[in-house]
Order: C-alpha cells, then sequence, then structure tokens
C-alpha cells in the first residue's frame, strides 16, 4: 500500500519537471488556466503544503479526497448532481437520514411533534445550529426558503427551482402543489408556518406515512435566503455562499475543484473531523474510469459500477476496499404503448414477466441481485409475499393459451434502452431460451429515448423500455409515488386513449385546474379496473393511522400493481463503493447521496 | 484589388457564413428528438424520478427565450444577443452565461493545441527532412510506414495507452481531471501523435518538390555546401506550404479535442461544445458553433495572408487569396 503522502509528492516532482518544459508555450495565460485562483494555494500542492509538516505524528492529515461529476451548481432545489453534494454536509435539513437510510434523526430540529390527526408537524429547532456567516437558524429561513422551491420559476439559477419542486409529491404538504400551479398565490394557503424563531409547523393535506422521510431530500434543506436575495445569480459562488452544513466551501474554481472546510457555527462540532474534503470536479466520466484514480491514490472514496466492479473483485488487495450499500435501486421493463394491442393483453405481459431468468440476469450483472418486486427489499416490513416469481411452465402456458404455443408466431419483442447493458442481453437470452421468442436490444441516444419511451408506436413495434429508479426505501414512495397509482392507470390506457391524454397534457391553453380534471376524467373512463381499485388501495393506506394496518394496505397494493405487470422488475441494485482502509466513520446508505461528510475521520495507516 | 477591399469582402462572406451556420445548427437542433429537460431528467441521476412533472421543467427552460413562442422568434431572440457577443446563459450552467464559457473553456483547449501542434512542428520537420533526403531508401520507407502508424493511431487509443503508461504503471501522473500542469502532460502527448505525422508527410512532399526546383540545384552545382543549401534554401521554401496546413490543423484542434477532453476529463470548450450537443443545451451549443465557425474561418483567413506575406510570387501576382493565386500560378503553369 502506497501512502497518503508519498506518492503526491512524487508526482508533483515530475509535474514541476515537466511543467518547465511547457513554460515557455504557457506564459501569462497559464495562471488563468487552472481557475481563478484568486485564493491561497493552489489546488495541486494545498494538500501537500499540509503534508509536509507531520507535526502530529499520530493524527493522519484530516483530508478527504474525492471526485465527483462536474456541478455547474448546487443549488438543493435544482435537480443536478449538485444537490446530492449539498445535502452530504454543505447545508442540512430538518432531519437526516439514520444510519441505514431507513428512518430520521434530528437534524436542525432537536424534536418534532405530530399532532393526533397526523396532520401536523411542529419542529423544534436548535438554539445553536448556525449559517457559516454566524446567523443563527431560524424558522423563518424555512418558511422563506420552502416559499422558494413551491414558486414556479423563481430564482435566476437554474431556470426556477421547478426541478425539484415536482418530487415534492411526497412530502405532501398543504397547498404546495396549488401554490405551485398557480391555482393559488396566497402564501399562507401553504401549511408552512414560522411560529416563532425557533418553531416550524408544518401542515400535511392528509396523514402522510413517510413525510419525514421525505424531508431529507434535498429541496427541503434550507437556504440563507438574505444572501439569495441578495445574489440571485452567485450566491453560491464560493465568495457569497452562506450554508448551515457541517462543511462550507472554502474554494470552487468551476470546472476544476471544490474545497470544503468546518463551518464553525454549526451545532455538532464534536462530530466533525475532516480539517478539508478537496473534491475534483472532472468532467463527464464514462463507467470504467473510476478505478484508475482510485488506483493511482488520487481519491479515497470512489462509486463504482459494472466493469469498475469486476476489476476491483479480482484485485487481490482493493477486493478489501469495497462496500457494499444493499438494494439501492431497481432496474424494471416498462411497457411501450404501441399500435399493435398484443402487450395491452395482462396474460402476456404476465407471460414476459414470469418468463425471466432473474437469477441469470443477476449473475451477469455485478452489481446486481434478482429483483421480484418493484418494493425493495430494504423497505422495513418487506415480505415476499408481494413478489413475482419466475415460473417458466406458467409462461409458457400463458403464451400457449394465447396462441402462441413454444412462442411461434410471437412478435418481436423491443427492449428500448438508453445505454448498452449486459442485463438488457440477458434478458433477451433468457425469453429465447425460456419462451422461444425473439426480442433484441434497441439502443438509442437519450434524445431519442425520451421521446420513443412515451410515443405510441406503429403496427411491429411492440415492447418495453429499460430504466432504473432509487428512491427512500419506503412504503409511500415505493407503492405510493413510483410507480404511483396514477403512473399505472396512465399505463393502462388503450393506445389510442394515451395519444389523446399526451394531447391534453400539452394544450398550454388549458388552465392547470381544467388539465387534470380532463386528465383525471380520462383516467377514470379508460384506466384498468385494477389500476383504478390500486388508488384506493394506496389512498386507504396513506389514511391509515395505525402502522399495522398501513403496512397491510400497502403490501395489498404492491401486490395488485405487479400483478399488473405493466411495470415489470428485473433486478434490484446495490450501491458499491471503494474506500481506503483508512476512512473510518463512513455510513453508507441506499440513498442517491450516498453518505454524509459529518462523521468520517482519516485513521492513521497500519 | 485593394487589401483593404479584399479584407471587407472576406469579413462580409465570413459574416454571411457565419448566419448559414447558426441556421443550419438551429434547424438541425429543432429536429433532433428530445429536449433539454427530458434528457436531464434521465441522466442527471437522481433520486425518485417519477413518470409524470416534466412539463414544467420544460417550460422554465424554454422560457428564458420566451415561453411558448415559435422556434423562428427564439431564433431571432437568440441571434440578437449573439450579435453583441451575449449568448445568455446557457441551460446546463444555468448561472453562466455561455460566452463566459467560452472564454473559459476556449484557452484550454487552444493551449492545449497550440503545444501539441508546436511539439508536432519540432518533430515532424527534420523527420520530413531526413525521409526526404533519403528518398526511396529502407530509411524513407520505414519512417513513413511508421508515421503511417502514427495517423491511423486514434489520440483516444493513445491517451488509453499513456494512462496505462504513467498512471498505472509508473503512478507519476494524474490520471484525469485539470487542477495543474501536470493534467497537461499526457492530454498534449495523446494529440501530438497525429499532427506530427501529418505534418512529416507534408515536409517530406514539399521538401521533395523544393529540392528537384532550379534554383536547389544551380546552387548545388555552383558548389554549395549541401547543408547550408537546405537549410538557408530549400527549407525555408518547401516550409511554406506547411503554413496552409497549420491553419485549419490548429483550428480542427482547438476546437476538435473532444475525444482527449473526455478522456482526461478536461474543461475544455470541444467537451462542452459535446455536452451541449448531447443534452440539447440550445445556447450553448449554438454559441460553441458560431465561436467554432469563426476560429476556423478566422484561421484560414490568417493563413492566407501569411501565405501572401511569405510566397512574393503571390504578392507579385497581385493575389492575396491563396485560391485566386494557386488558380493564377496553375493558369501559368499551362
Amino acid at each position: 500500500m502506497h501512502g497518503n503522502v508519498r506518492p503526491r509528492r512524487r508526482r508533483l516532482g515530475t509535474a514541476r519537471l515537466l511543467g518547465a518544459l511547457f513554460a515557455a508555450s504557457l506564459t501569462v495565460s497559464a495562471c488563468g488556466l487552472f481557475g481563478d485562483s484568486n485564493n491561497s494555494a493552489s489546488p495541486a500542492t494545498g494538500g501537500d503544503d499540509a503534508a509536509d509538516a507531520p507535526a502530529d505524528a499520530d493524527r493522519p492529515d484530516q483530508i478527504l479526497r474525492l471526485s465527483s461529476s462536474n456541478l455547474p451548481i448546487i443549488d438543493p432545489q435544482v435537480v443536478t448532481f449538485g444537490m446530492w453534494t449539498a445535502v452530504r454536509g454543505i447545508f442540512e435539513g430538518l432531519v437526516l437520514q439514520n444510519e441505514d437510510g431507513t428512518d430520521v434523526i434530528p437534524g436542525v430540529a432537536e424534536s418534532w411533534d405530530v399532532s393526533d390527526d397526523g396532520l401536523v408537524y411542529t419542529f423544534h429547532l436548535r438554539a445553536d445550529a448556525g449559517w457559516s456567516n454566524g446567523d443563527p437558524v431560524t424558522a423563518e429561513d424555512f418558511e422563506r426558503t420552502y416559499q422558494r422551491l413551491f414558486t414556479p420559476e423563481t430564482g435566476d439559477t437554474g431556470g426556477g427551482t421547478a426541478g425539484a419542486n415536482s418530487y415534492q409529491a411526497a412530502t405532501n404538504i398543504k397547498g404546495a402543489a396549488d401554490f405551485l400551479e398557480g391555482v393559488t398565490e396566497d402564501w399562507s394557503d401553504v401549511g408552512v408556518r414560522a411560529v416563532d424563531e425557533r418553531t416550524l409547523e408544518i401542515e400535511v393535506q392528509s396523514p402522510t406515512p413517510g413525510f419525514l422521510m421525505s424531508m431529507t431530500h434535498p429541496s427541503m434543506l434550507p437556504l440563507h435566503m438574505d444572501t439569495v436575495e441578495e445574489h440571485p445569480q452567485d450566491w453560491q459562488e464560493a465568495e457569497h455562499v452562506v450554508s448551515n452544513g457541517p462543511f462550507m466551501i472554502d474554494r470552487w474554481v468551476t470546472n476544476s475543484s471544490m474545497d470544503l472546510v468546518p463551518n464553525p457555527h454549526y451545532w455538532d462540532l464534536d462530530e466533525v473531523h475532516l480539517d478539508r474534503i478537496e473534491i475534483a470536479l472532472l468532467e463527464g466520466g464514462t463507467t470504467g474510469a473510476a478505478t484508475v484514480p482510485y488506483e493511482n491514490d488520487e481519491v479515497d472514496i470512489v462509486g463504482l459500477a459494472n466493469a469498475d466492479i469486476i476489476r476491483m473483485e479480482s484485485h487481490p488487495e482493493l477486493v478489501d476496499h469495497i462496500r457494499i450499500a444493499e438494494g439501492a435501486s431497481y432496474v424494471y421493463l416498462a411497457t411501450l404503448r404501441s399500435k399493435n394491442p398484443l402487450l395491452e393483453d395482462r396474460d402476456i405481459r404476465r407471460a414476459l414477466a414470469l418468463g425471466i431468468d432473474r437469477d441469470y440476469v443477476a449473475e451477469v450483472t455485478p452489481d446486481g441481485q434478482p429483483g421480484r418486486s418493484l418494493v425493495l427489499g430494504t423497505v422495513p416490513g418487506f415480505d415476499d409475499s408481494i413478489t413475482i416469481d419466475d415460473d417458466v411452465e406458467e409462461a409458457q402456458r400463458l403464451l400457449a393459451e394465447a396462441g402462441y404455443p413454444d412462442g411461434e408466431g410471437f412478435p418481436e419483442i423491443n427492449l428500448l434502452t438508453g445505454s448498452a447493458n449486459v442485463d438488457v442481453e440477458a434478458i433477451v437470452d433468457s425469453w429465447q431460451r425460456n419462451l422461444g421468442i425473439s426480442a433484441k436490444a434497441d439502443t438509442v441516444e437519450s434524445g431519442v429515448l425520451v421521446e420513443r419511451r412515451w410515443a405510441v408506436h406503429d403496427e411491429n413495434y411492440v415492447g418495453f423500455y429499460y430504466g432504473s429508479f432509487a428512491g427512500t426505501p419506503n412504503w409511500p414512495t415505493m407503492v405510493g409515488s413510483l410507480w404511483s397509482p396514477q403512473d399505472i392507470q396512465e399505463f393502462s390506457l388503450p393506445a389510442e386513449v394515451w395519444e389523446e391524454y399526451q394531447e391534453v397534457q400539452a394544450d398550454g391553453d388549458l388552465s392547470a385546474t381544467e388539465r387534470n380534471a380532463r386528465l383525471a376524467e380520462l383516467r377514470e373512463d379508460h384506466a384498468s379496473p385494477e389500476s383504478l381499485q390500486l388508488a384506493e388501495l394506496v389512498d386507504q393506506a396513506m389514511q391509515a393511522t395505525d402502522p399495522a394496518e398501513q403496512e397491510a394496505r400497502f403490501k395489498e397494493a404492491a401486490r395488485l400493481r405487479e400483478e399488473e405487470h405493466l411495470i415489470i422488475p428485473v433486478l434490484w441494485k446495490d450501491r458499491y463503493h471503494a474506500v481506503r482502509p483508512t476512512i473510518q466513520g463512513l455510513n453508507l446508505r441506499p440513498s442517491t447521496d450516498a453518505y454524509y461528510f459529518k462523521g468520517i475521520s482519516i485513521a492513521a495507516e497500519e | 484589388m485593394s487589401f483593404a477591399s479584399y479584407m471587407a469582402k472576406r469579413i462580409v462572406r465570413m459574416v454571411l457564413s457565419l448566419v448559414a451556420v447558426s441556421m443550419i445548427t438551429f434547424t438541425l437542433l429543432q429536429m433532433a428528438p428530445g429536449n433539454f429537460a427530458d434528457i436531464q431528467r434521465i441522466s442527471a441521476g437522481a433520486a425518485q424520478f417519477g413518470g409524470a412533472g416534466t412539463e414544467d421543467m420544460v417550460h422554465a427552460f424554454a422560457s428564458r427565450y420566451g415561453d411558448d413562442i415559435p422556434a423562428w422568434r427564439q431564433y431571432l431572440i437568440f441571434m440578437k444577443g449573439a450579435a453583441t457577443w451575449d449568448f445568455g446563459p446557457s441551460y446546463k450552467y444555468p448561472t453562466r452565461d455561455v460566452q463566459d464559457i467560452i472564454a473559459q473553456g476556449f484557452p484550454i483547449s487552444a493551449t492545449i493545441a497550440l503545444i501539441a501542434v508546436a511539439i508536432s512542428l519540432v518533430i515532424a520537420i527534420p523527420i520530413g527532412m531526413f525521409a526526404a533526403l533519403r528518398q526511396n531508401s529502407p530509411a524513407d520507407h520505414g519512417t513513413m510506414f511508421v508515421i503511417t502508424l502514427g495517423t491511423a493511431l486514434p489520440n483516444y487509443l493513445t491517451g488509453v495507452i499513456l494512462v496505462v503508461i504513467f498512471t498505472l504503471t509508473f503512478g507519476i501522473l494524474p490520471s484525469s481531471g485539470w487542477s495543474g500542469p501536470e493534467h497537461m502532460v499526457m492530454p498534449i502527448l495523446a494529440l501530438v501523435l497525429g499532427p506530427t505525422a501529418v505534418l512529416a508527410r507534408y515536409v517530406r512532399s514539399s521538401m521533395l518538390e523544393t529540392l528537384r526546383e532550379e534554383y536547389v540545384v544551380a546552387a548545388l552545382a555552383k558548389g554549395g555546401r549541401q547543408s547550408v543549401v537546405i537549410t538557408r534554401h530549400a527549407l525555408r521554401n518547401s516550409l511554406i506550404p506547411i503554413v496552409t496546413v497549420l491553419g485549419p490543423l490548429l483550428a480542427s484542434l482547438m476546437t476538435g479535442t473532444v475525444f482527449v477532453e473526455a478522456l482526461f476529463r478536461i474543461p475544455g470548450l470541444g467537451l462542452f461544445f459535446a455536452q451541449a450537443a448531447a443534452s440539447r443545451d440550445m445556447p450553448l451549443l449554438m454559441g460553441t458553433a458560431l465561436f467554432f465557425a469563426l476560429i476556423l474561418m478566422t484561421m484560414n483567413l490568417i493563413v492566407d495572408l501569411v501565405y501572401g506575406y511569405l510566397d512574393p510570387r503571390i504578392r507579385a501576382a497581385g493575389g492575396v487569396s491563396r485560391w485566386r493565386s494557386q488558380k493564377r500560378l496553375s493558369r501559368q503553369a499551362a
């Protein structure tokens, strides 16, 4: 094992030598070439200065080196990778996720009460929670932030917050959707209220299990609104940004690097061990590119996919660095609409769903496990009662019954996907073997994919689109949010109704209220009876006050949804990371942000 | 034709070409499937990407150039800004104007390209001369064979080989990123090979041609030392055609290092251009496309001017334009 210090210094020496070679050609422009070096040290030497002086021989430098895809912005209210960096510890919400990501623990709120009817959450904020400029974090900060979130097209950063506020369905905050859609313009209609400096009240539309978990989403983080209003364009730049998380931005060189240091006004400094977090911002990486920087000791934690995993697993030393968060996402096939009604037949879809050899597909996918439900196994209370098992005999019987014995005369199935995936090929392969039908991967560019997956295809094109989903592992998200009863109803619409449905969706002349009413009417009249029943079940589940009763309702709903086979689960995916053994206190959760910076420290090498 | 009116003509032609480029780019973008918001939704990797809830996003992004207005008006709004070098904010980098992205990304691409071409020249000229002076010898064939291999080897493959050598085997260079001079070495090395091959071949053939010129033969016949004749007279003149290649070569490297920039994850302009196309980021794509067109045309203009300056015959013929002079020359030859 290389030490943390030596390889970097050696690299730098070589770099200086080679740098000298180019010095002549670099001249003046070189200073600006690696970003605005407005502050202290240059990124290349920042870490080494400290490393050169090993005064505390026992305590290694508390510098964490990470890499990230380039962050254009970190506004947590806009859907980019930046929001997931923000939630790791630059900002902190009312609540945080617990160790395994299944429940919440106190964040800025030290405690909270829920009214007996389950409609009003009262958060009590810590007295010692502070912004990085020394201001206290107040309830009003949250109210003002959420007003920004629910105001369509606010701010000059990111063309409005519209990216993130459409994910607020899960919070079910009273009046938020109406405010967002412009049905009401009166902020007092929205159930967010700062009662006093340290008390925030949030009212939900109806009892909302999973409400607290949904408050851990980055879009619910507080912003320092005075700064945001003063610098609507540049509030996130290093020289302006004010944040309330354990870390704050010290330096942010566009397209190059971001350095974080502890926020001195954070309330829980005992849990902040790192002196500095250096994030290299890298452009559009490909899978397979992760292991090289890690092996070259450039980063301490790195996410792994596909070939990276195989490489790490077959490496005698690095195999011990692999850390796995189970059940982070799932892979599904969603039915494509077609003029050919073949897949509008539930039995046919069932035959295809049962005919996939999931063990085989999982075997060829490094981070995959067989997925037999659209509810991840990590959801508390999950059991096998809602899974759909592979059953080749039943699948063959269904096909024969539908007039396709041994798959004879069955049209070719297309699997529409945005990237070449080994699991897609494995599905194709297993259908061929199990059912005797032919299928093929239709790999298209992402622009083509987004258009084709909602289109009504012509007579000779039937199939599914391939996708994956990661969400909070709880029942309301997995059953109520994706795939929601409304999603399922939309998928169950006959092709010609779906065409009409999309026209209504795109009709700019209709007001939001009119449009929603017309869409609801179309679903009411044409969606499958099962999908309508599903909506009732989910409603009952959401209203239920007894947790056991609630879980039972959700399971019933999930079972009903899965039996429709409009969305077919294929794999559950784990999230793989390579983590240096010296990194302590890292807690990997299945959530998209993967971990918090808080609590991480660096131990001496053995 | 006076120099001023020649320049005026060239500049008018450049402006017309830019308008044509903008119209073609915009039209193609309109025809391309998908839009920024939808693509962002599936590629941002964020959780909870449900089926619904995209309409507001689409509107939000379009609103900057006018929500629900016809495409041709969006185009005019964009071009109005572009005329004053204000392309507006990018969709993907909403806090930054496209011209700022260009101002930051282009020096990176240009520096890499300049250094790569400079190194290529330093290598290519001796190689080309060496091969020309030993025409048809095994040394000539051998050199040209290796050089041809170099042309055939794409720079991204060279890049991967460099990573294997310098990062994985010796661990002396960082694999990717952009935070110091050490990040420049491999990208430049990866880029050097191709231009070296192209230039060496040019130098060789140009040198061969010059060596057959009467003044070279005469100089040698008069007892001039071969080395002096070659370096003083032949080399100088045989480098003139290289200038013709150099301009477009430099321009294409400055704008077309996409693969190398992607491989080494360098925030150069080529990468932004490619990303803009892939994500249908209209202002960024239009801005970079126009900028690239401008660079290419400026390079050609410079080459033409330099060409006229370097070759007195062209000046004597009264034309500054390369194609014009060449036409004249070929007519004379006929």
